[in-house]
């Protein structure tokens, strides 16, 4: 087969192929899907940046404010577990002396629980005593947040923090803590 | 295609007349007119081609719009290194072969269920040429993807072995050893058409 018939065949088999035919103002629709794809595009990148920004500022709120530990609240200790010594005792007493030690540990935990509502009743009983707890609280933060300042080399804000608790709460345990802190930066600066 | 009387060399050496200059000119300044003008001028064309590089099947509509879609974000970067034909030409055989990527599988599929149907013969001359046409198609179709798109720009397009090397990116070697390949692939699958 030589190079005129294979053209020829390739061209009857092109011709006898229909092309199927396009309607419609093409260049119209060219320009409407233009226009779409670079809303959508602009869309995107907006989104991805406002979610970079979104990031970069969480990391950076995380390094400036580090959340503090979490509160350890009390637990029971777990004790380890022993296997069961069975030899000096039959089932019977073990079963009698575990009922014994669960109504012994519901009746501690009950008196604790009743313990805690009564010195919560109290208190609330007391304005007084509401206040004095409502000061010490505040103290305690303003003093914090002078010893994050004191972290972070800030030592000018952080004098000033002291000598706002000192003013403020001047009764509280903190304002003698606030003095000290606020004498130890000073003679940091004289020394 | 006849070169126009007058011509002006660009930048890099390349010719392009009076009026694709100006066409050009006034597409990069994003004159509706003018667009207009390019889709008009090249629409039937860019179909013919596309139509010939994904076997004479698929989606041809689409794809014309997605080649003048290429062409009508990415002119302001033309920098007239060819004619705005064979730029639209190179734009097309690419988005041909990343459709062609994309959809080969289903249309492969297709043809398989298609390839059960009992051949319908005839003693009828135009449905004899009937079924050479179209095995003359399938052995293109059945061509790798290189081989014919040299075989659809040379024989279809009519576009010398060096202008298919620029569009392809490789020497006009390569085109007459890819010619040469799917010639002879032609010869084994259409072997008995010989002669007329």
């Amino acid at each position: 087969m030589d190079d005129d018939r294979i053209r020829s065949l390739l061209r009857k088999a092109d011709e006898s192929a229909r092309l199927p035919e396009g309607g419609g103002d093409l260049a119209n629709q060219v320009r409407r899907t233009s226009r779409r794809r670079s809303l959508l595009t602009g869309m995107v990148a907006g989104g991805a940046i406002a979610l970079a920004i979104g990031i970069v500022a969480t990391q950076w709120h995380r390094a400036a404010y580090p959340r503090r530990g979490r509160p350890v609240i009390a637990s029971r200790p777990v004790q380890p577990q022993s296997p069961p010594v069975v030899a000096v005792a039959d089932l019977r007493d073990l079963r009698l002396g575990a009922q014994l030690h669960s109504l012994v540990a519901e009746g501690l935990w009950a008196a604790e629980r009743k313990a805690q509502s009564a010195a919560r009743a109290d208190s609330a009983a007391d304005p007084i005593a509401v206040i004095d707890r409502g000061r010490d609280r505040a103290a305690l933060i303003s003093v914090d947040r002078a010893d994050e300042l004191v972290r972070r080399r800030q030592f000018a804000a952080a004098a000033e923090e002291y000598a706002q608790t000192i003013r403020l709460f001047p009764t509280t345990k903190w304002a003698a803590v606030a003095r000290q802190r606020l004498a130890s930066i000073e003679n940091r600066k004289d020394g | 295609m006849s070169v126009p009387p007058t011509t002006i060399a660009s930048e890099g050496g390349i010719v392009l007349h009076d009026a694709e200059k100006d066409l050009l000119r006034r597409l990069q300044a994003g004159e509706p007119a003018a667009f207009d003008e390019l889709v008009a001028d090249n629409r039937q064309r860019i179909a013919r081609l596309v139509y010939r590089l994904l076997g004479w099947c698929g989606e041809v509509e689409d794809l014309v719009q997605d080649v003048l879609l290429v062409a009508y974000r990415k002119v302001g970067r033309f920098r007239g290194q060819s004619s705005l034909s064979t730029w639209l030409i190179g734009i097309a055989i690419n988005r041909c072969r990343s459709y062609r990527r994309r959809w080969m599988p289903s249309w492969r599929w297709l043809e398989r269920l298609w390839r059960r149907r009992p051949p319908a013969p005839g003693p009828d001359r135009a449905l004899m040429e009937d079924e050479t046409a179209a095995r003359v198609r399938k052995a293109v179709q059945e061509l790798g993807e290189s081989d014919r798109e040299a075989i659809v720009l040379y024989y279809l397009e009519d576009l010398p072995a060096a202008r298919i090397g620029q569009l392809l990116g490789i020497s006009a070697g390569a085109v007459d050893m890819r010619l040469h390949r799917a010639r002879r692939r032609l010869r084994e699958k259409l072997a008995d058409l010989g002669k007329e």
